[in-house]
C-alpha cells in the first residue's frame, strides 16, 4: 500500500518519549486557523511511499529510536490514512519499535480506526477547545468526535497525552480550561498533560499559499499565560492525589478502628489495605494515578 | 627502578622496569561507575583567583593583548618565574614572567612574528629582527626557499590552503604524564640510551639527523629541569603527591608551549593518570575531596591562561585564538574496564566551578558502554556549558588501543607513540571547478595549474565531469603532498618540538595528515551534474563563473545514497591518490574532514559551483552539510557523516551539531536521556566526532549574525521543525526570547 507523505522530522525529542522518527502525512480534515503545518491540508499533495520503503527507512534510524524512543505519525491528520498506518505499525511491531499518533480524534470509530489503535502505543491528543462553539469556530467541526475519541481510548486503557494549543483569546479561557481539566478527570489512561503555546512561526506557509491567516493580531502567549494555565490543569493530579490518599487513609482508619475497638473482623479488610499500599506505591513511583483511582473505584464502588 | 614516591603503588607489570605509563595507569586506577554527588564546588582560594585571572582577561580584552615582551625569543628556560598571586597558587608557572604577556617564537617565522607584533601596536626588537632575518633562517624562511611555482600558484590561489608554512605545525602531544611518574632524569638516561642505540655503524643522513634530535631532546629536558628550579621545585625525581603530579605535568605541557606557537598545543589523556595519585592521597589521608577539585581548578585555570602571539589573518582563519588544549577523557580500556574515575568528573566539573569555557578543550570519548552514570552527567554538563566534545571511542579503540589522546580536534594518536605532520587541507571544491575550467581560476582567469583541456559542452556531462576531476585530483594530491614535504622537512630543521618529542619514544608513528575543504559542496554539485541538468555560464574567455541548474536532485545530508556515495567514493579516491606519493620521513598518509570555523575563509576564496552555491559562500563546517541543504533534520545528517568511511580518514570526520534545550525535550531529565540516545546512536552509526552546542542565548544571537556557522540549527516545537537561519529576524528574535524562558 502506499501513504502520502508531507515531511520527515528525523530527530523528534517533544513528541512522545524519547528520540522520535517523526513523518508528517499529507492532507488533514480540519481547517484549524492557528495551524502551523498549513501546506499539509492539501489531500492529493505531498510524495507517495511505499510501507517498504517506509520501513527502510525507519531501520535506518533505529540505534536511535530505541529502546527509548520511536516512530510518531504527525500531519496532517494521520487517521486519514489509517488502512497505511495499520500495514505500517504491523511491520514495526515485529522490530519492537514504539508507535505514536498525533491526532485530532475527530473520526468515527470504525474498525480500521480501532485496529490502528491497537497497533499505537501512545495517542498525543489534541483538544482543540472543550468548548464546542468555540472548537467549531476554530478548526471548522464539532469537538464531540474527538472527545468520544478520547473516552473510548481511555476505556481500552491506552496510554495518551491530552494537549491543549494555548491560543489567546480563544483557548485560554479560565472557565474552559477548567472544563478541559473535569474532562481529563474522567479519562484514565492520561500519561501527560501538556500546554502547547500557540506561535506564527508557521505563518509564512499560509502566505506562500496565498492564503489568508486569520490570526494575524493574536498575540503570542507570554511566559505567565502559559504558567496559569499549566496550573490550572497541573492541580488535576494534585487534587486526585489527595483524593486517593484520602480514601486510602478513610479505609485504614476505618479498619484499625474495627480491629482494635470493636473487635469486629471485616472479612479482607487485610487483603484490601495491602492492595491499597501496593497500589499507592505504584501510584507514586509509575505515576499511575488515573488507573489507581480506577482500581479504587471499581473495588468500593461497583 | 625504585622510588619512594611509588609506594603504595602496585608494581604489577613492566611500568617500574620501562617507561610505560599505560601500564602504570592499568595497574593503578579505579574505575568509577557512580554519579556525581561527591563532587565539590569552588574553594574561597579558587574564587579569588579566579576573580583576579578575569580582571586580568577584562584588561587584555581593551587592546586584544596585554602584553608583549618583545624582546626574549621564547625557549623552555628564557623567562623568570611569574606568578598571578602566589599566596593563592596551589599549581604555578606562567609561559612569561608575568601573567597573560605573550613571548615572540620567531624559529617558526619572523615576518609573522613582526605582523602579529604590528597588528597589535608593538615592534620588534631591533636586534632579534637582525639575528632572524641576517644569522638565523626561520621554518618560514626554509619553506619559501625551497616551494616550486607550482606549489605557489596553488598556495595563493586557494586551492591548498591554511598550510603550517607560515605557523607551528603543532598536533603533537608531548607525554606529559612521563615526567610526573618518573620524574626526568629518567626520562633523560633512556635518551641517553636512545642515543647509544643510534651509535652505529653505518652514520647515514637519517642516523645522524635522529641522534641531532635526540641531543636536543636531552637539552630541552635539562631546560625543563631549570625552569622548575626557578619556582622552587626539583622535578628530576617522580612526584610524590597530587599535587606535586599535576604539578609536574603541567610544568612539561608548560615548557611545551614556551618552546612551540603550535597550531594545536594539546594535552594529552591525563585525567585518570593524576586520579590514581589522588585517590592515594586521599586513602592517606592527606587530601580532602574539596583539595582535589581545589588542584583541578587551579590545573585548568593555568590551561584557560595559555596564549599565544598570532596574527589577526591566524585568528580569521581559525575563528578566534584558539590553543586546542585538548584533553581526552573517559573512553574504554581493551580488557572491558571504563577508563571514567572520579578525576574525568572532577575535570568536567571545571566548567561549573569556573564557567564554560572554550579551553581546554573538553574531549570526552564515547562508547556504548561508558557507565550510564557519567553518560548522563557528561550530556548535563552539554546541555549546561556547549563546551563538550565528543568522540567515538569503539571505532579508535580498535585501531589505537586504550592509551590514545586527541589532537586539535578529532585527530587521534597513541599518547607518546605517535606524531602527526598536519597537513591543513585541499580545496576540493575549488579542484572541482579547476576540473571544468582546465586549470585557470574562476576567480581571476589565471592558468594556476599545468593546463588541462577546459570543459566546453553548455552542459555539464557527468561522466566527462568525472574523469576530469579525477585528473585533476592528481595534480592536487602531487602538488598537496610535495608542499607538505617541504613544510616539515624545514619544520623539523628550523623549529623541531625537542621538548614535546623528548615525552615520545624513540620509534614513533608519523602520519601525513591531510585533509578535504568542501566536501558537501563537491559531493553536491556531482550529484547536481549527475541528477539534475547543469549549465554552464561562462565569460568571454570562455571561463566558466557560474552554473544554472535545472531540476532537483539529492542533496548531501538527508541519508540519501545517491548522493551520500558521491561523498565516500571523493574520500576513498583522494587518499589513493596521495598515496601515490612518497611523504617526508614514511609518514602514513591519512585525511581529514574538519573544517572546523575555517570553512567561512574557504568558501569566500572560492567561485560560484555546481551545485548552486554562489561565489563566496560559505561551506559547511568539516563534514556538515551545506547550510540549509539538509531537510529532514539533524539524524538524518548524522546518518549521512556516519557513512563516511573513517578507515580512509583516519584523521578526523568532524560534525559540529546545533540545537536548542527546548527541542532536546521539555525538562532537564528528558533532555538528559535524549541526548545520551541521541549519542549512543550516532556512534553505534560509526560517526566519529560530534561538536555538540546546546544552544543559549548568546549562541541565538550569533547564530542570526553568522548565519553561515550555524549551518543547520533546528529548533522544534511540537509537531513542528524549522531551520533557524532561515527564518527572519524578527522571528529568530521571536524565537530567542521564547528559547530563554523555555516557554516551547
Amino acid at each position: 500500500m502506499e501513504g502520502r507523505i508531507h515531511s520527515f522530522e528525523s530527530l523528534g525529542a517533544v513528541d512522545g518519549p524519547g528520540i522520535r522518527f517523526i513523518i508528517f502525512m499529507q492532507g488533514c480534515s480540519l481547517k484549524c486557523k492557528y495551524c502551523q503545518n498549513r501546506d499539509t491540508w492539501d489531500l492529493h499533495g505531498g510524495q507517495s511511499y511505499t510501507t517498504k520503503e517506509l520501513v527502510d527507512k525507519i531501520l535506518r534510524y533505529k540505534n536511535f529510536i530505541t529502546p527509548n524512543g520511536g516512530v510518531t505519525i504527525s500531519g496532517g491528520e494521520p487517521l486519514l490514512q489509517s488502512k497505511f498506518l495499520i500495514e505500517l505499525f504491523t511491520e514495526l511491531k515485529k522490530y519492537n519499535i514504539h508507535t505514536c499518533i498525533d491526532t485530532s480524534g475527530s473520526f468515527d470509530l470504525n474498525n480500521d480506526i480501532k485496529n490502528l489503535i491497537n497497533l499505537t502505543d501512545l495517542f498525543l491528543l489534541d483538544i482543540k477547545c472543550i468548548n464546542d462553539e468555540k472548537a467549531i469556530n476554530l478548526t471548522g467541526i464539532s469537538n464531540k468526535k474527538e472527545l468520544a475519541f478520547a473516552t473510548y481510548l481511555s476505556d481500552i486503557n491506552k496510554p495518551m497525552w491530552i494537549r491543549q494549543v494555548l491560543v489567546p483569546d480563544i483557548t485560554d479561557d479560565k472557565s474552559d480550561l477548567l472544563e478541559l481539566k473535569k474532562f481529563i478527570f474522567t479519562l484514565h489512561s492520561v500519561e501527560k498533560v501538556e500546554i502547547l503555546p500557540y506561535h506564527n512561526l508557521g505563518k509564512f506557509k499560509w502566505e506562500n499559499l496565498g492564503c489568508k491567516y486569520e490570526l494575524e493580531s493574536t498575540r503570542i502567549p507570554n511566559y505567565d499565560d502559559v504558567k496559569k494555565a499549566k496550573e490550572i490543569l497541573r492541580n488535576i493530579k494534585i487534587s486526585k492525589f489527595n483524593l486517593t490518599y484520602f480514601i486510602f487513609l478513610l479505609f485504614f482508619l476505618f479498619y484499625l478502628y474495627f480491629e482494635l475497638h470493636n473487635h469486629i473482623h471485616i472479612y479482607n479488610m487485610n487483603l484490601i489495605s495491602l492492595h491499597l499500599v501496593i497500589q499507592l506505591y505504584l501510584y507514586k513511583h509509575l505515576k499511575s494515578s488515573h488507573s489507581f483511582l480506577d482500581f479504587l473505584l471499581k473495588l468500593y464502588f461497583p | 627502578m625504585e622510588f619512594k614516591q611509588w609506594n603504595d603503588f602496585n608494581k604489577i607489570g613492566e611500568w617500574t622496569k620501562e617507561i610505560d605509563v599505560r601500564g602504570f595507569i592499568q595497574s593503578n586506577y579505579n574505575p568509577y561507575i557512580g554519579d556525581a554527588s561527591f563532587l565539590k564546588n569552588t574553594t574561597e582560594k579558587t574564587r579569588n583567583l579566579w576573580n583576579k585571572v578575569l580582571s586580568l582577561y577584562e584588561k587584555e580584552k581593551e587592546n586584544g593583548v596585554l602584553d608583549v615582551d618583545t624582546k626574549t625569543p621564547s625557549s623552555v628556560n628564557a623567562y623568570n618565574a611569574g606568578y598571578i598571586d602566589k599566596n593563592l597558587e596551589e599549581i604555578v608557572g606562567l609561559q612569561t614572567d608575568s601573567p597573560l604577556k605573550r613571548a615572540i617564537m620567531p624559529n617558526g617565522g619572523i615576518t609573522i612574528v613582526k605582523k602579529s607584533c604590528e597588528s597589535y601596536g608593538y615592534e620588534i626588537d631591533e636586534e632579534i629582527n637582525y639575528i632572524y632575518t641576517k644569522l638565523r633562517r626561520t621554518h618560514n624562511d626554509g619553506v619559501f626557499s625551497v616551494y616550486t611555482p607550482d606549489i605557489r600558484a596553488a598556495r595563493s590561489s586557494h586551492l591548498i590552503t591554511g598550510l603550517p608554512d607560515g605557523y607551528g605545525r603543532g598536533r603533537i602531544i608531548g607525554d606529559y604524564r612521563r615526567i610526573a611518574l618518573y620524574g626526568v632524569d629518567v626520562l633523560i638516561d633512556e635518551k641517553k640510551e636512545e642515543l647509544n642505540i643510534l651509535d652505529v655503524d653505518e652514520f647515514t643522513e637519517n642516523v645522524i639527523r635522529e641522534r641531532e634530535e635526540i641531543h636536543d631532546q636531552i637539552i630541552a629536558l635539562e631546560d625543563l629541569k631549570k625552569m622548575a628550579e626557578k619556582y622552587g621545585f626539583d622535578i628530576s625525581l617522580p612526584a610524590s603527591n597530587a599535587k606535586e603530579a599535576i604539578q609536574w605535568l603541567y610544568f612539561g605541557y608548560l615548557a611545551a608551549t614556551k618552546d612551540q606557537n603550535g597550531a594545536a598545543m594539546s594535552l594529552g589523556r591525563t585525567s585518570t593518570f593524576l586520579d590514581i595519585y589522588i585517590e592515594r592521597d586521599l586513602n592517606n589521608g592527606t587530601l580532602t575531596e574539596e583539595q582535589a577539585q581545589e588542584l583541578m581548578d587551579h590545573f585548568v585555570m593555568k590551561l584557560r591562561m595559555i596564549r599565544f602571539l598570532r596574527a589577526p589573518e591566524y585568528n580569521e582563519l581559525f575563528s578566534g585564538d584558539p590553543v586546542w588544549i585538548t584533553e581526552s577523557i573517559g573512553g574504554m580500556g581493551i580488557d572491558g574496564r571504563t577508563l571514567v574515575t572520579k578525576n574525568s568528573y572532577r575535570m568536567l566539573h571545571t566548567l561549573v566551578n569556573l564557567g564554560p569555557a572554550p579551553e581546554p578543550n573538553l574531549t570526552v570519548l564515547w562508547s556504548k558502554d561508558l557507565p550510564e552514570n557519567f553518560k548522563k552527567f557528561t550530556t548535563m554538563i552539554s546541555i549546561q556549558t556547549s563546551s563538550i566534545q565528543y568522540e567515538n571511542d569503539d571505532l579508535m579503540r580498535s585501531t589505537l588501543g586504550d592509551d590514545y589522546g586527541i589532537a586539535c580536534c578529532v585527530s587521534a594518536m597513541r599518547i607518546g607513540k605517535q606524531m602527526q605532520f598536519f597537513g591543513a587541507r585541499a580545496n576540493l571544491a575549488k579542484t572541482l571547478l579547476y576540473a571544468i575550467n582546465g586549470g585557470r581560476d574562476e576567480n581571476t582567469g589565471k592558468q594556476i595549474t599545468t593546463r588541462f583541456e577546459p570543459i566546453t559542452s553548455e552542459y555539464l556531462d557527468y561522466d566527462e565531469v568525472m574523469n576530469k576531476f579525477d585528473n585533476m585530483m592528481d595534480y592536487v594530491a602531487k602538488t598537496y603532498i610535495k608542499a607538505l614535504n617541504a613544510i616539515h622537512y624545514m619544520h623539523d630543521k628550523y623549529s623541531y618540538e625537542a621538548l614535546e618529542m623528548a615525552l615520545h619514544d624513540k620509534e614513533i608513528i608519523r602520519t601525513m595528515a591531510c585533509g578535504i575543504a568542501g566536501l558537501s559542496v563537491v559531493t553536491d554539485s556531482l550529484s547536481a551534474i549527475k541528477y539534475a541538468k547543469v549549465k554552464v555560464i561562462r565569460d568571454d574567455t570562455g571561463l566558466a563563473i557560474d552554473y544554472k541548474i535545472e531540476g532537483d536532485f539529492p542533496k548531501y545530508g538527508n541519508d540519501d545514497d545517491r548522493v551520500d556515495d558521491i561523498g565516500v567514493y571523493i574520500i576513498k579516491t583522494f587518499l589513493k591518490k596521495l598515496q601515490k606519493h612518497q611523504t617526508y620521513r614514511n609518514s602514513k598518509h591519512t585525511l581529514s574532514v574538519l573544517t572546523i570555523t575555517s570553512n567561512v575563509v574557504y568558501g569566500k576564496a572560492t567561485g560560484s559551483t555546481p551545485d548552486g552555491r554562489k561565489s563566496g559562500v560559505p561551506f559547511g563546517p568539516g563534514a556538515n552539510p551545506l547550510h540549509g541543504r539538509d531537510v529532514n533534520g539533524a539524524i538524518s545528517v548524522m546518518n549521512t557523516i556516519s557513512k563516511l568511511p573513517y578507515e580512509y580518514s583516519e584523521d578526523g570526520i568532524s560534525y559540529t551539531f546545533s540545537i536548542t534545550p527546548g527541542t532536546l525535550g521539555n525538562e532537564l531529565d528528558t533532555q538528559i536521556t535524549n541526548l545520551v540516545s541521541l549519542l549512543d546512536g550516532y556512534f553505534k552509526q560509526t560517526g566519529h566526532h560530534i561538536n555538540v552546542n546546546v544552544f543559549d542565548r548568546a549562541l541565538l544571537e550569533d547564530a542570526m549574525e553568522h548565519p553561515e556557522k550555524y549551518p543547520q540549527l533546528t529548533i522544534r516545537v511540537s509537531g513542528y521543525a524549522v531551520n533557524f537561519v532561515k527564518l527572519t529576524r524578527e522571528q529568530q528574535l521571536d524565537v530567542i526570547n521564547r528559547t530563554i524562558h523555555e516557554k516551547f
